[in-house]
């Protein structure tokens, strides 16, 4: 009897200060009236008096003592809170004694098992999706390959015979234009003025399939800053008389000598000075502003014209992403002139940017280094 | 062109062991920038690499959680060779692979779709655990050549033997191969009773005989 009794106390104290099982005693009303050594390091001191629902996280409504007695046959399955992580799932079996319950968990490994499961399965779709999407992007950039060839292409057989009507259209205005009546003049000038806008864009879309390919190149050169406006400030003058518009250019004293693709900034100054002029009112007036920091020099736009819409910002140095403002006279465009002049910044190494507010205007800048590497 | 070497293989287990994905993603990195040949970075490099890996899992040598890190790097590792798998000319011809339900694991049947993909087939691939009517339906819309099923768990040929029956219903003419590490050592021979059915030992073998079909 007294070896019996002694693996029963061995028994006991084992239960109470080293197994691994959570161990607790709680009345009818739930109340923790003794706890094991397992439970205090698991769930934190001061669990006499604390209730059930101090420990445990009710999901289920299975908290209540008297639902809990009905448990009492069968292993039930807890979440118990532990201090500073995640509650985690115990495999509690419960037995009535007298007016009070003994509580014994354990940590149930299947949850986990299935967890790692269901991660492992989540892992193997993401894996999955991404090797799809990353086919799908390998067949659209194929894709887009074959449209910049094509546009390539197509730009490159329409510009030559675009020049000649413009060419042949401006020999007959100058040279002929006096001996006809005011309607075929008209027409005239109408066959010229659509050939300027078809060529401007024929040379957006080869532009922008170069770009695409990776094929666009600049052709760096040193120079003055104030050489980019010798030969566009008179175009842009000429643009802007067409309504009235005064444009007001300030060039910063000082500015060193710059390395930049002079045709390439150029366009990108008439595209912005055109834009601005077509985005304003008649009788307004553009501000061309070019000024230097010390390691990159400025280029300024500024208008007073209609403004963009805060959700068409994020989509204008988009190609085709011109959005729904239209422009005060009806001019047109296909909307890659700033997709344009973005990529020739980047490859500047520079930056472009824009602040508008609609029925304000808009302020456009770009920068490019100094020092290009 | 770079080839697979002993240093190359021992650096990457070493550090695929110890969950390093970054420095297992730089060896990768420098060995597709120096041209590797893709099949010889898949079996010299990934494969001998995961079944070692396996090796050490089923002589408890490492923990399952450690196998698990291992093939989570590897497979995320696939996806830097895809830019140059996916970019061949197409051929216009399919093959679908999948590995049978409960079978959790994906990396070689993964791989034996990518090698189809490497000669211009479009490589459908399914994925783990995939329900057999999930892949039935698919083999109904693909009208592939051939039905690919990866196996890595012996314990799984019954669910193995069922997906073949399934798909010898709805396309009995379809050719079908397996493959997988359970493959490896015996071949069951009740498995390859139909004529169209075939078990292919290793990528070369799959190799030739995409090439023969060309």
């Amino acid at each position: 009897m007294d070896a019996e009794k002694d693996i029963r106390d061995c028994l006991f104290d084992f239960l109470m200060q080293e197994a691994p099982i959570l161990y607790l005693l709680f009345n009818n009303e739930g109340t923790i009236e003794d706890f094991n050594q397992y439970a205090e390091d698991l769930l934190g001191g001061g669990l006499r008096g604390k209730g059930l629902a101090d420990v445990f996280v009710d999901f289920d409504g299975n908290l209540e003592p008297k639902d809990m007695a009905t448990h009492a046959e069968q292993p039930i399955l807890l979440h118990v809170s532990i201090p500073g992580d995640c509650p985690q799932t115990v495999l509690c079996t419960l037995k009535p004694l007298g007016d009070k319950y003994i509580l014994l968990a354990r940590f149930d490994p299947s949850e986990l098992f299935q967890l790692q499961k269901e991660l492992l399965a989540i892992n193997n779709e993401i894996n999955n999706l991404t090797r799809s999407l990353q086919k799908q992007k390998v067949e659209l950039e194929k894709l887009n390959q074959l449209k910049n060839q094509f546009l390539g292409m197509a730009a490159h057989d329409l510009r030559k015979p675009t020049g000649l009507i413009m060419s042949y259209s401006e020999f007959l205005i100058d040279e002929v234009s006096s001996g006809l009546d005011q309607e075929h003049q008209e027409f005239l000038s109408i066959i010229r003025s659509t050939s300027e806008t078809m060529k401007r864009m024929i040379d957006d879309f080869l532009d922008i399939s170069l770009i695409e390919s990776g094929l666009f190149e600049l052709d760096i050169q040193a120079l003055p800053v104030a050489d980019l406006f010798r030969t566009t400030m008179p175009l842009l003058n000429q643009i802007a008389r067409k309504k009235n518009i005064a444009i007001e250019l300030s060039l910063e004293d000082g500015i060193p000598i710059i390395y930049l693709d002079p045709a390439k900034i150029e366009q990108i100054i008439i595209n912005l000075v055109s834009n601005a002029i077509e985005y304003s009112q008649e009788g307004s007036h553009v501000l061309i502003g070019v000024y230097s920091n010390g390691s990159q020099v400025t280029f300024r736009v500024e208008d007073h014209g209609v403004g963009i819409p805060p959700d068409e910002i994020g989509k204008i140095f988009s190609p085709f992403g011109k959005g729904m403002t239209k422009k005060t006279s009806g001019e047109k465009s296909v909307g890659l002139g700033l997709a344009i002049a973005q990529q020739i910044v980047k490859q500047h190494n520079g930056t472009i940017s824009v602040q508008s507010e609609v029925g304000k205007g808009s302020v456009f800048q770009f920068t490019i280094p100094f020092c290009m590497a | 062109m770079s080839e697979i070497n002993n240093e190359h293989y021992h650096n990457y287990l070493t550090f695929l062991l110890s969950g390093q994905r970054n420095q297992c993603h730089q060896i990768v990195q420098n060995l597709l920038d120096d041209g590797i040949d893709i099949k010889d970075l898949y079996i010299n490099l990934f494969q001998a690499s995961m079944y070692q890996i396996g090796k050490l899992w089923e002589t408890n040598q490492i923990s399952v959680a450690k196998e698990h890190l291992a093939t989570s790097i590897t497979e995320s590792l696939l996806h830097l060779v895809y830019p140059r798998i996916f970019s061949q000319d197409r051929c216009q011809r399919s093959a679908v692979i999948s590995c049978c339900a409960n079978e959790y694991h994906q990396i070689g049947g993964k791989m034996v779709a990518d090698i189809f993909e490497m000669h211009g087939w479009d490589g459908h691939f399914l994925g783990s655990n995939t329900p057999i009517d999930d892949l039935l339906s698919l083999i109904q819309e693909k009208n592939p050549e051939y039905v690919g099923l990866s196996l890595a768990l012996g314990s799984n040929l019954p669910k193995l033997e069922s997906s073949i029956q399934g798909i010898l219903e709805v396309a009995p003419q379809i050719k079908i191969l397996l493959g997988g590490q359970a493959f490896r050592e015996q071949i069951d021979e009740s498995i390859i009773q139909y004529s169209n059915i075939r078990c292919i030992a290793s990528l070369y073998e799959l190799e030739d005989l995409i090439q023969q079909q060309s």
